[in-house]
Formats: structure tokens, sequence, C-alpha cells
């Protein structure tokens, strides 16, 4: 319990210190950005890993959460070290933030 | 603000070149861990791309380089490969590894395509104007750059300089070379490139054709007639020979100058043209045919039905070069032929065709007179229409400015002058 305190407060730490020094928070907290074109593709930059994947869902690991994407005829056209295209039918995106 | 968005892993056309280039497969994917597996190929960095769940089971596309890595990969995520599809330059190399003729034809082609790439095919020049394209390309042929020269051969800087040099008016010259093409790009002076030296010898205006003088101006010298004057061709209408009085009104001496002035008069022009009123008409029949032609170096071939010897047609031919891409041009050209089948005879002008001929005649003479600047006042042309010939005659009242330069050959003294150079002597 006081070890995931520690990293809690060293991430907010960390936070505070890219806020105060006007850096990209994604860049540098590895936050998931998430771009949506429409219905029909979606972009997924700084994830870790693939949980799960269906032609209706997938589930994504991000560095600090996880994300759900739903839809019909869900194709992973490519997936590189950091960024991922989903193409398909795209019903939701949903983002569970991880517990601290 | 991530609007839009680049595709990295997905492709580009050199990215799916090269892929194609190192072969590609087509695998489907069933087991227990494929997510394991995809993250794990994602670790080690072999590309995969195109996933989708099909029948249980995953379908993905991988490059042949990536597909001999997995081996542990499927080993430890327990899943099962099987290879749906071989795509690319490998695979269709082995498939076809027994047809020779086939692999070295392709061979061939490209041998080709890469030995016509070395020469010039194609020779385009812009911006000239007062230049025709013929002139600039015979002056290339003298410096031995004609169509099908080797490209290494054409010196671009050298080009430009010798246009430079070789045509004055040419002052900005451009040469490259693009695929097979020499692109050549002139700018012409537009303004004159010397001042024409003013003529200051001594001379007077003389009239070039008989009229009635409408208006005078002079300038420098002596006008001799007034408007409504007679003049006849070779008279002297401004004199550069100004007379210098003394006291008692005789001539001390002559200044000559350059006579200068304008001369407007009213002329007359015969008119005296005749046509035949029998012409050759060719009426078409309504037939056409097409064939076809290809020409390359010296050889060529028209595929185009014979004709009977006694049929006329009129051929048109549509010419076009033949190229891979915009600027890589063969030294083929291809086109379509087509025939119009005529009828020749002879017939006898209609009344209102004698009139579109004679008019046709006269627009043409108007034309030519007004490019001297006359104009013209009024006209009497009629048509006379003969059994087979049809004739315009009449005369054409102008008005136009008549005056031409004569140079001043002999210098006259006065008596004075005389005597002073005569004193000089002694």
């Amino acid at each position: 319990m006081r070890r995931r305190d520690g990293k809690g407060r060293l991430e907010r730490e960390k936070e505070r210190v890219v806020s105060a020094m006007q850096l990209p928070k994604d860049v540098f907290l590895g936050e998931l950005v998430i771009t949506l074109i429409g219905k029909r593709a979606v972009y997924v930059e700084n994830y870790r890993s693939i949980l799960f994947y269906t032609d209706t869902c997938l589930r994504i690991q991000g560095k600090c959460g996880k994300l759900k994407i739903q839809g019909r005829h869900l194709v992973i056209e490519y997936y590189t070290g950091d960024e991922m295209k989903v193409r398909g039918m795209i019903e939701s995106v949903e983002l569970e933030a991880c517990t601290p | 603000m991530h609007a839009v968005k680049q595709e990295k892993g997905g492709g580009g056309v050199t990215e799916g070149i090269s892929r194609w280039v190192s072969g590609t497969l087509e695998v489907k994917l069933t087991g227990y861990s494929a997510e394991r597996f995809f993250n794990l190929c994602n670790a080690r960095q072999i590309p995969v791309w195109n996933l989708h769940y099909q029948d249980d089971g995953y379908v993905f596309c991988m490059t042949r380089k990536g597909f001999l890595q997995i081996r542990p990969l499927v080993r430890k995520s327990q899943v099962r490969l099987r290879v749906r599809k071989r795509m690319g330059l490998p695979f269709f190399a082995a498939r076809n590894r027994k047809r020779i003729g086939f692999g070295s034809g392709i061979g061939l082609f490209f041998l080709f395509l890469y030995l016509m790439s070395l020469f010039v095919w194609d020779i385009q020049i812009e911006g000239n104007r007062r230049y025709t394209d013929e002139t600039v390309t015979d002056y290339l042929k003298t410096r031995e750059i004609t169509w099908g020269i080797r490209k290494s051969k054409v010196d671009c800087e050298a080009l430009e300089a010798s246009l430079r040099d070789y045509f004055p008016e040419v002052t900005w010259a451009a040469a490259r070379i693009s695929g097979t093409r020499l692109l050549i790009s002139v700018k012409e002076n537009e303004v004159l490139s010397q001042i024409p030296e003013k003529d200051e010898a001594p001379c007077n205006l003389v009239a070039a054709r008989p009229g009635i003088i409408s208006e005078i101006v002079v300038r420098q010298g002596k006008g001799q007639v007034k408007a409504g004057d007679q003049v006849e061709a070779g008279q002297v209408l401004i004199s550069g020979e100004v007379p210098i009085y003394d006291d008692s009104g005789e001539v001390k001496s002559r200044r000559y100058v350059h006579a200068d002035g304008e001369v407007d008069a009213f002329t007359e022009y015969s008119v005296s043209k005749s046509f035949s009123r029998l012409h050759t008409v060719e009426a078409e029949t309504g037939r056409s045919r097409n064939g076809l032609f290809l020409k390359a170096g010296p050889w060529s071939a028209v595929l185009l039905l014979p004709s009977k010897e006694e049929e006329q047609w009129i051929y048109e031919t549509e010419q076009h070069q033949a190229k891979l891409f915009s600027s890589f041009y063969l030294p083929v050209y291809y086109g379509k032929i087509r025939g119009r089948q005529v009828e020749r005879y002879d017939a006898f002008y209609t009344k209102d065709e004698i009139t579109q001929v004679s008019e046709g005649i006269y627009q043409n003479f108007v034309k030519n007179l007004s490019e001297k600047g006359v104009q013209i006042i009024e006209n009497d042309v009629k048509i006379l229409e003969g059994e087979s010939v049809c004739r315009m005659a009449g005369t054409v009242k102008t008005k136009e400015p008549i005056a031409q330069i004569q140079r001043i050959r002999d210098f006259k003294e006065t008596e004075s002058e005389q005597y002073e150079r005569s004193g000089e002597h002694n």
C-alpha cells in the first residue's frame, strides 16, 4: 500500500512539474491520445498492449488505464510500438481510469 | 489537436513497394492467446497489419522476414498459424522459376526501359516568339543536340550560354532534362536591343506616288507643295536644301538638312483581278474509314484497308508520342488515321459564290493596303462576269502618306561660296 501511495505521489509530482513547465502531457506522462475520425476510424497513441480483440470489441492497455472500443467489423489496420489505427463501425469508446 | 493523422504503419506507396519486393504473407491464427502473440510481435518490432477477426481466428498480413522470426513467439503464446496467401516478388519468382522465357522477357523489358531512359526522345521549346521552334532546333542540330542524343552528352549549362550567344534577342535561357525530355525555356527581349541611330544625312522628301496633297506638316526643310496641289511620283515635297538670303535678298549660301515632315495625299489604285468561274469541288460522300499507324525510329507501319484506285480519299492523321510517365517519352509514335471519301468534279461558281470569292479577293487587297497605312476612302470596283472568267475592275480612292526619302547627292554652291573657296586655295 505504501509503495502504491509513493508511486501515486511521484506521478502527481511529475504531472505538476510538466504542467508548470508547460510541456505536452501526452508525451511526458505517456497518456493515451485517442483520435476519432467520425465513426469509421480511431487512432490510439501511447498504448501499451492489446488485452482483448474480436471484431466487435477491442480492449487496449494504456499506461494509466484501459480503453475499450466497441463496434462492428473492427479491423486493426496497423499497430506499431506506440500507435494503432482501428477501422470499422465504431459505436463507443470507453476509457477506464486506473485506480490509484 | 490531432485533427490530421499521418499513417505510419499502414503503408504508403513506397512502403507497399518495398513489402512487395521483400514478399508478404496472409496468415490465419487460431489458438489460446492471440493477443499475447500480437503483443510479442509488437515488442520484437515484427510488423503486422490488416488484422481482423474471422471465423474464430485472426487473419493478418506480415512480411516474409517477420514470419521467419515468429517461431518462438508461436510456441510461447500457444497459437497455430496457417499461411493463406503468399504475395510479393520472392513468391512470384519462385512460382515462375521454370518459365525462363517469361522471366527473361520481363528482364528484357526493364533493360529496354533503362536503355531508353538514357536518351533524349523529345525536345520542347517554350517562350520563343521571334524565333520559331524550327530555328531553335536547327541551331541545336548544329550543336549535335537532336532527338536520340544520349542524355549524358547534353551539357545544359553550356547549351544555355550558347543559346544566349547565338540568338541576340534571347535574354534568358534555361535547359533541363526531365525524364527523356529536353526542356528549353527562353525569354526574349521585349524592348529594342539597340536604339536606331537617327539619320541626319541631307535629304529631300519626294512623292512615292502621284496624288493630290491633302495635308502637309514640315518639321525640317522647306515645303515645296501645299494642300490641294497635284504631285507626280518623284516630285520634291519637302526640300532639304534651305537657302540663306543676305540683306539684298540674294541667296548667300545653302544649308542642307535632313528633310522631315508628314505629307498625306489622295491617291488612286486601280484594281484588275480575274479568276476562273470553273473550280474543283470536293464533295464528301459520307463514307469514312479509320486506321492506325505506328512509327518507331525509321520503321513505320500503317493499319488501313486498301482502297480502290478510282476512289478519292482525304486523310487526316493524329500523331501522339508514346510515354510511360509524364516525362518518360519513348521514340515511338502512334496515331489514328481518319479518311473521308470525296468526289471531285468541276463546277461553275454561282452568283452568290462569285460575290463571296470577289469579296475575299477585295478584302485581301484592302488588308495589304491597310498594312502600309493606306486608308480607303471610296471604291468603285465592279465584278464583270464573262463566259469562263470573272474580272474585278475599278479604282480605289485612298489617302496615304506618300513622302519618301531621297538623298541629296549634288550640293550646289553660290557664287560667293565659290569665290570664297577659290580664295582659300590661293
